[in-house]
């Protein structure tokens, strides 16, 4: 989950130069995510994890960094 | 350099020329001024205007029809446009500086000759203005802030290191997607028209040429604004809240020619954040804020609206949609796609306002050729009507607003209660305005 995440993120929304070396708890909307490409992850996240998050649950606490955002899908997984 | 064709997007904007040159104005320019304390050399950004442009033959390459379809394609000129003025500062250099910088954004060229981007320093005593003109067709805004970057940085990049969005997102979708993405813009566009857009104040006049108006809020107030833009909109929307508040201050300030609703079309940009190419082509796509005037009255309805209509676009995919349909109407005459573009049904214009936010430049320049960056705001021919245009950027944690409107069509007192009315809205001084 977290490579693919990783993956979009780094492939489609934000530019960095070292995508491999970007950590788990590393801040992704200081990296650059920005109010479109939130909207456009929890599109990608939906489809691809078969789960459906809240737009109400849309908080920097559940998409600071990589592993906020893992532990958010795995909570609407598990309902 | 090779015959380079222009992607829909580019395209759309080229349209959006032929309808500016149609009102009378000079076309669809735009431009980036970087504030500058003191006065750079003229030779070194002369060499870095001829160092650019080998690296870059696109820079300068010029516009010519191809079949049916525009092409970027040489034209042989070896440097960037660059020229330097010292407008006569007797009636207050600000205002001088500034009336010089309309008459470079007011200077018409034909469409075939314009230079995709022209350099420009104006200069005082003892501070200059900077300004990369651009041709729409020819970059969007994060595009033009990329071009400043390597114009003075010294890597000396020469290539495009990767397939722009704009032309990787189409090669991606099959023929059906693109079907599919297309009727749902079109499904997208007659809902819009449902219902008749609030349009500024404006007189029969043919337009004569675009004025500008330029409002600053300070490191406090920018954050400010920041903080309410989170608290009404949330994680995501800056560009909602600016939109919003806008389309109240408009309402209080009183319209001329009343309808329905405010519609507003912004651009959903389909680059990379912080990526540092490409620099060439419009990478962006285009999405709708419309607002009925009853839901207007309220700020918590409003932005609670606004809100769930750009999430329920984006994942409609309508920020996609757009492509696939500048894509089709690229094969039209400008005359038809324009007439298609901007018309509802009932032959009204469809944009209430012409609006852009580019947030933070990126990367940020601290100095230009030896001089330290002190501020930075845009400037963007705009279509009469709606004849006005608001532009917002962030520099150095500044929010700058820039009203671009059309000089004989927008009154100068209107503008001046629409700003203050903006700022209130801004600042969410509640109460003030219902």
């Amino acid at each position: 989950m977290l490579h693919k995440l990783k993956s979009y993120i780094f492939q489609e929304l934000v530019f960095i130069e070292d995508p491999e070396s970007f950590g788990e708890e590393e801040d992704l909307l200081q990296a650059g995510l920005d109010s479109m490409a939130i909207i456009r992850l929890v599109l990608f996240i939906e489809n691809e994890f078969d789960v459906v998050l809240p737009d109400d649950e849309l908080a920097p606490e559940n998409l600071q960094t990589l592993s906020c955002l893992v532990n958010w899908i795995k909570r609407h997984q598990q309902e | 350099m090779t015959l380079q064709r222009l992607n829909p997007a580019d395209h759309f904007t080229l349209v959006m020329d032929h309808e500016i040159r149609k009102s009378g104005l000079a076309g669809n320019y735009c431009a980036l001024v970087m504030e500058l304390e003191g006065i750079p050399g003229h030779a070194e950004i002369a060499r870095r205007c001829t160092g650019f442009a080998g690296r870059f033959p696109r820079a300068v390459a010029r516009l010519s029809l191809h079949g049916r379809q525009y092409a970027w394609v040489p034209s042989g000129a070896m440097s960037l446009p660059f020229q330097v003025s010292k407008p006569d500062t007797n009636e207050g250099e600000a205002a001088c500086m500034q009336q010089r910088l309309l008459e470079i954004v007011n200077k018409g060229t034909p469409a075939s000759a314009s230079a995709p981007f022209e350099l420009h320093l104006i200069e005082s005593a003892d501070r200059s203005l900077l300004v990369l003109r651009w041709f729409h067709p020819a970059a969007d805004a994060k595009g033009a802030e990329l071009v400043l970057h390597h114009l003075f940085n010294d890597s000396q990049t020469t290539q495009q290191p990767q397939a722009a969005p704009v032309d990787r997102l189409q090669q991606q979708w099959g023929l059906w997607r693109k079907f599919r993405l297309a009727r749902q813009a079109v499904l997208n566009i007659h809902g819009l028209d449902r219902y008749a857009s609030v349009l500024p104040v404006a007189t029969q006049h043919p337009a004569d040429r675009l004025a500008l108006k330029l409002v600053r809020y300070d490191v406090r107030q920018t954050e400010q604004i920041m903080a309410h833009a989170r608290k009404r909109v949330g994680i995501t929307g800056t560009t909602l809240y600016l939109i919003g508040c806008m389309m109240r201050a408009m309402e209080a300030t009183g319209a001329t020619q009343a309808g329905d609703a405010y519609c507003v079309p912004y651009a959903a940009n389909l680059r990379r954040r912080k990526a540092l190419s490409p620099m060439f082509g419009n990478q962006v796509s285009i999405l709708f804020a419309q607002a009925g005037r009853d839901m207007v009255g309220s700020r918590e309805l409003l932005f609670a609206h606004l809100r769930d209509q750009n999430r329920t676009a984006i994942r409609q995919e309508l920020d996609h949609a757009m492509l696939p349909l500048m894509q089709a109407g690229s094969w039209l005459s400008l005359e038809k796609y324009g007439r298609i573009v901007r018309d509802s049904p009932g032959k009204r214009e469809r944009s209430s306002f012409w609006f852009s936010y580019t947030g933070e430049m990126e990367p940020e320049p601290l100095a230009i050729a030896g001089c330290r960056v002190h501020g930075m705001h845009q400037v963007s021919q705009v279509t009469a009507p709606p004849g006005l245009g608001l532009l917002a950027s962030n520099f150095q944690g500044r929010l700058v607003l820039s009203y671009n409107s059309i000089n004989n069509q927008i009154q100068a007192d209107w503008l001046e209660r629409l700003t203050q009315a903006m700022t209130a809205e801004l600042l969410d001084l509640d109460g003030k305005f219902p």
